[in-house]
């Protein structure tokens, strides 16, 4: 029964990372209609920029968190300005290719300075908590309750902040947004930056969990992926629900079953959800 | 002045063609004929992901895995059952067909986006099969000493494929049949459906076209000459890992088509040559190649979409005129 309990906590931490990446993936789907092949390597970079302010450069950890978030915005920023407007106009395929040509851009970079090796990055507070026989690790705790604020937060800006209804506005429709006013440039970079910055949480607060390596956003990207298609392209609850299950079938299977019919299970799921209902179990009409 | 132009381009053909056959004797050095090889054995890939996302416009990210299926059945039959290279390369090339059917009978009713991602989800599972079935496929560390083709000695021919030279020949053998296949695909009937189906899907089956069959028939026929493609570099290379099947191996042929030209023929041979030859003069040691390769693939995308074929030719040919 521990063991099951124990399972749980470690599907809804993993959960909340797919959660922090597929939210963003969401967003720049429901704005540009590309997916963003490189989320799962600003993840990766984030996990990276906090070993590199934290554990080479020393700053204190706040600074370190914030700084992280913040650059990874901007990132997001720098690539819509400079990569995905330059071909708005052009054919949809172009988009899709030039994310992964980012995704490789940014894993070169890694691999140049860093290296290909694991690095590990300390916990900030090393405690445990005990509870009826089931420990979690304060980092843990922090995955789970940092990720609920971040998505309590996201869902405040979507619904209650003119922003956040502009960028909802032009993901339903985007001629519709321009011709009432809406400055669709500045939504789309809006956009981009609330993706990568919430990429970037996720990778800040993953980075002390697991290992730092250059492939670690591989899976999570394609979880994710998975996560969004289960839950409706475009739709964030649908994304956050996807999540979740994606998570629990994923760390179920690989305890019980094995290893790779965890892989197989998930993009089975993803490839089913697709065939029989394309438009995801939240998602409404095309 | 059609046949005229026909007969300019079967000169540039004949004379493509004569340049490939003389290379090796004008790379004197092993390197160079090892560079020139493995050109070769990316440009067949690369005319196999042309078929289905230059012709056909589905971008398959699944490449890298067909590729590593051709050859990981070619490297098992041939180091655990001992084939004979003539026997296994069909076999693990019609291998990898069958594999593009069981990928695409889900991922091709998909469209934009969700293909994209599917195909590499598959891409995913293809490497996470070939690490498990380590009694098969060696697992992480891969199988090492995998034969090429052996030697054809009869009273006629009497060909050693052992040397560079000749295994140089037998890749340029199958590069030229692949060309011609790719050519062939891109004039006829099946071919112009392809284009009908990149430019609007749903206009064609409007007008009666089975949309899905084709897709079908342009996938199994470009994962076949993708597994064609990962035979030829495990019989040259003579080792197979797993991370030969990794999806950067789809990524690297998605940037070298880029940029040649996306949807061309010639772009599909000129992008593996330049980029591969440009990583090699600018010493591009293993480690920056990623970083390479996806710079050019954004500023191409940027800057010069259509590719070399696409967007330098005509500037050379304007300045003529």
């Amino acid at each position: 029964m521990v063991e099951i309990f124990q399972q749980i906590l470690n599907a809804i931490v993993l959960g909340c990372v797919y959660c922090l990446i597929a939210s963003g993936l969401t967003l720049v789907y429901g704005i540009m209609h590309v997916p963003n092949f490189a989320q799962g390597n600003i993840y990766m970079g984030a996990a990276y920029l906090v070993f590199l302010l934290g554990c080479i450069l020393g700053f204190n950890i706040i600074v370190v968190y914030l700084a992280t978030v913040f650059i990874m915005g901007l990132f997001g920023l720098i690539i819509e300005r400079c990569c995905f407007r330059p071909i708005s106009n052009t054919p949809h395929v172009n988009g899709f290719v030039i994310a992964i040509g980012i995704l490789m851009v940014i894993e070169g970079l890694i691999v140049i300075l860093f290296g290909a090796d694991y690095k590990e990055v300390l916990p900030i507070w090393k405690g445990k908590v005990e509870f009826y026989g089931i420990t979690i690790s304060i980092q843990r705790l922090l995955v789970i309750f940092g990720t609920f604020f971040v998505m309590v937060v996201l869902h405040i800006i979507l619904k209650k902040t003119i922003w956040g209804m502009s960028l909802v506005a032009m993901s339903q429709n985007r001629e519709l947004a321009l011709s009432v006013g809406i400055n669709v440039n500045r939504m789309t970079e809006l956009a981009f930056f609330m993706s990568t910055a919430l990429a970037g949480v996720g990778g800040i607060l993953m980075a002390p969990i697991s290992f730092v390596f250059p492939a670690m956003g591989m899976p999570p990207l394609l979880i994710s992926f998975a996560a969004i298609i289960f839950g409706g392209f475009g739709s964030l609850s649908g994304a956050i629900l996807g999540s979740f299950i994606m998570a629990f079938a994923g760390v179920f299977s690989m305890q019980y079953i094995s290893a790779i019919v965890s892989d197989i299970a998930i993009f089975g799921v993803m490839i089913m959800v697709l065939l029989f209902k394309p438009t995801g179990i939240m998602g409404g009409k095309n | 002045m059609g046949k005229k132009y026909l007969s300019r381009q079967m000169g540039y053909f004949i004379g493509g063609i004569l340049i490939l056959i003389l290379l090796p004797k004008i790379l004197y050095i092993g390197f160079f004929l090892h560079i020139a090889t493995v050109i070769l054995i990316m440009a067949i890939l690369c005319l196999s992901l042309n078929i289905i996302f230059g012709y056909t416009g589905q971008l398959s990210l699944a490449h890298g895995g067909l590729f590593g299926i051709g050859g990981y059945v070619y490297a098992i039959l041939s180091t655990k059952l001992s084939l004979n290279f003539w026997i296994a390369c069909p076999i693990a090339a019609i291998a990898a067909g069958i594999a593009g059917v069981l990928i695409g009978v889900p991922s091709l009713r998909l469209r934009g986006p969700f293909f994209v991602i599917v195909t590499l989800g598959f891409n995913i599972i293809i490497v996470a099969i070939i690490k498990n079935l380590s009694k098969l496929t060696g697992g992480v560390n891969g199988l090492m000493g995998i034969p090429g083709p052996s030697s054809l000695f009869t009273s006629l021919i009497n060909i050693d494929f052992e040397t560079g030279f000749m295994k140089y020949y037998l890749i340029l053998f199958f590069f030229l049949i692949v060309t011609f296949i790719a050519y062939r695909t891109k004039k006829c009937l099946v071919g112009k459906c392809f284009a009908a189906i990149k430019e609007d899907e749903d206009l064609c089956k409007s007008v009666g076209i089975n949309t899905m069959s084709l897709k079908m028939q342009s996938f199994i026929l470009s994962s076949i000459l993708a597994g064609l493609s990962g035979v030829l570099y495990a019989s040259y290379i003579g080792m197979m890992i797993p991370e030969d099947a990794s999806f950067h191996i789809g990524f690297d042929a998605l940037v070298y088509l880029t940029v040649g030209g996306i949807g061309t023929l010639l772009g599909s041979i000129v992008g593996p040559t330049l980029m591969i030859i440009l990583s090699e003069i600018f010493q591009v040691v293993a480690e920056a190649r990623t970083l390479f390769n996806g710079l050019a693939l954004v500023l191409l995308i940027i800057f010069m979409p259509k590719g070399i074929i696409g967007n330098v030719l005509p500037l050379l040919k304007k300045k003529k005129v």
